[in-house]
């Protein structure tokens, strides 16, 4: 006969568990899962962790990659940020690149999103992956492709010279005042698509109620995208900007592509200068002193952007 | 405005942004079906239509192996990063253990990491190894890249998996690495389609890898042989860069052809779903 264990006997299973219990616990609760982990555990910490923290230690050499390192503190950081003008151009070349990384894209972006979900649109998902197309080519393509654009006789000149724009005409990669917008409205035109779909996604998201109750009020289309539309998007805005913001400070495809920092130092960035340094001019230390920063701007912006969306709540 | 008047507005400025979109990867693929050494200017169209500067770019550019390259590398780090995402995010989704949390932050950590954190020590790294010019200084640090992507995103996916089929399973004497391969993963076909397709397109697009440990010609992916061949030509020589250029983007074209669904909507998800 079986009896029915009582709750005496079952107080006494969890108070004194037997070997075959502990055995199971660290067999199903800690051996199993960890085993799964290992794998990929001992790949990203081998090539993704530990380099990290040895382009920590890095930052703190002076090492031309050949020779014996010497150890230089914060001299390298102090030397970036007090000695060296391309590097301190190339930061403030990052903040511009803000605007055409950033801001340009989000209003286009919430343009578009708009303007796709307002109304019921025939081939919605059509023009959602065409305007995405930007976006998903290597940059390197999308470089060369604008290269050949900005020519002095490429096609945006001869089309200025053809609507009687030709004073505008210049070479566009070779003027050290515009080059770096001319990328810049290049970054722009491949960082909206993000921006977009996450909008278009997010607006699909908002109930429908709120938009006819707008309606109803006879608010207007730009009142109803500041009352309703906007304010359901902060999580996708929140987002959007601390990626596109890290875009900005990591840039390098396009301006290594396009002008490899020219002309002079006009168009370098952070990544550029990194490279450089590291891979061409020997100055290792240097180099990962760069990398450092990039990092840590990267997490105090991911940062930054987890406490907004964490104080807005579940809202 | 009426209702009909706003339509019309609204698909004529889609059509015109949509333009914008198309219009630079278009003109470079005229420019590609000129004949190759003709000095082509603004918006003339190729005449006559040649595929000569595909054969020079495949050929005299080396981009053939360039493409191969590319291709061994991409497909290796997709197989690879999604098996072992597959296997994280199985482990922190669908499983309880300590130090469960901690794991995930660790991970997390590689999503914000850039490659310009790690690139300087894995290249002596491999330089000492002997490694530099080979296949592996490529898929290892990439596909290191991937996993916490990949798995973080399938681990959302994961959570998702009803739990009574998981339990399902272990009733009828299946274990875990049964329970994965025979019960969640086929269920979960388009989503690890979606991330195979983010990874692939990512690790084939990527510059910055390909620049430093590719240091022979031989050994260039596609994107850093399309930069450094960009930078040493001259004009008479443009149809065949926009010809490598276009044959550098068409794996990704047609990836995203499709799978362009999944693709966006993996995009998405993988942006906002923290």
């Amino acid at each position: 006969m079986i009896k029915a264990p009582t709750k005496a006997d079952l107080h006494v299973k969890k108070a004194m568990p037997g070997l075959n219990a502990i055995r199971r616990y660290a067999v199903d609760k800690v051996l199993i899962p960890y085993l799964f982990l290992l794998p990929g555990l001992i790949m990203y910490t081998w090539f993704t962790i530990i380099p990290v923290i040895n382009t920590l230690l890095l930052s703190v050499y002076k090492w031309d990659g050949i020779l014996p390192a010497t150890p230089v503190g914060f001299g390298n950081f102090i030397d970036l940020f007090t000695n060296d003008t391309v590097f301190i151009g190339s930061f403030i070349n990052a903040l511009i690149f803000v605007i055409y990384y950033t801001i340009i894209p989000i209003i286009a972006a919430l343009f578009l999103s708009v303007l796709m979900t307002r109304r019921r649109i025939r081939g919605l998902t059509a023009f959602r992956t065409i305007l995405f197309v930007p976006n998903t080519l290597a940059l390197v393509v999308v470089a060369i492709a604008w290269r050949w654009l900005y020519l002095s006789d490429g096609p945006i000149n001869q089309i200025l010279k053809l609507i009687g724009l030709g004073f505008l005409a210049r070479p566009w990669l070779g003027d050290f005042n515009v080059t770096l917008h001319a990328i810049g409205l290049v970054a722009s035109w491949v960082a909206y698509g993000l921006p977009m779909v996450l909008f278009i996604a997010g607006i699909q998201k908002i109930p429908r109620d709120l938009y006819d109750a707008a309606r109803v009020d006879g608010a207007g289309a730009f009142r109803e995208f500041l009352h309703v539309s906007l304010p359901g998007l902060m999580t996708e805005l929140t987002v959007v900007a601390s990626l596109e913001l890290i875009y900005a400070m990591r840039a390098f495809d396009l301006v290594f592509t396009m002008t490899r920092g020219g002309p002079g130092y006009s168009t370098y960035t952070p990544a550029l200068s990194m490279y450089l340094n590291a891979f061409q001019y020997g100055m290792v230390g240097k180099g990962s002193a760069i990398a450092v920063i990039i990092t840590l701007i990267n997490f105090i912006l991911v940062l930054l952007v987890n406490l907004t969306i964490g104080k807005r709540g579940e809202g | 405005m009426t209702k009909r008047t706003e339509l019309i507005i609204t698909y004529v400025l889609l059509v015109i942004f949509s333009f914008f979109a198309i219009y630079p990867i278009f003109s470079i693929f005229l420019l590609s079906l000129n004949q190759p050494n003709t000095l082509v200017i603004g918006t003339k169209l190729p005449n006559p239509i040649s595929l000569q500067s595909y054969i020079a770019a495949w050929v005299r550019g080396g981009f053939g192996r360039s493409i191969m390259n590319s291709m061994i590398v991409a497909v290796s780090v997709v197989a690879l990063a999604t098996f072992l995402s597959i296997m994280i995010a199985y482990s922190l989704g669908k499983m309880n253990f300590p130090g469960r949390t901690f794991i995930y932050y660790y991970f997390i950590i590689g999503i914000i990491v850039p490659y310009q954190a790690t690139i300087i020590p894995l290249y002596y790294q491999f330089k000492n190894l002997g490694l530099i010019n080979t296949y592996w200084a490529f898929i290892l640090p990439q596909t290191a890249g991937s996993i916490a992507f990949g798995a973080f995103w399938l681990r959302g996916f994961f959570l998702t998996f009803p739990d009574e089929l998981v339990d399902a399973g272990r009733v009828d004497g299946a274990g875990p690495w049964t329970i994965l391969w025979r019960v969640i993963v086929p269920s979960a076909g388009p989503a690890i389609l979606a991330i195979a397709a983010i990874l692939f397109i990512w690790t084939w697009n990527d510059l910055f890898i390909a620049i430093v440990m590719g240091q022979s010609h031989d050994m260039l992916m596609a994107p850093a042989s399309l930069a450094f061949f960009a930078g040493t030509v001259k004009g008479e020589d443009l149809p065949i860069i926009a010809a490598a250029a276009v044959l550098t983007a068409i794996p990704v074209v047609l990836i995203y052809i499709f799978l362009q669904r999944q693709y966006i909507e993996g995009i998405v998800a993988g942006s906002i779903n923290k």
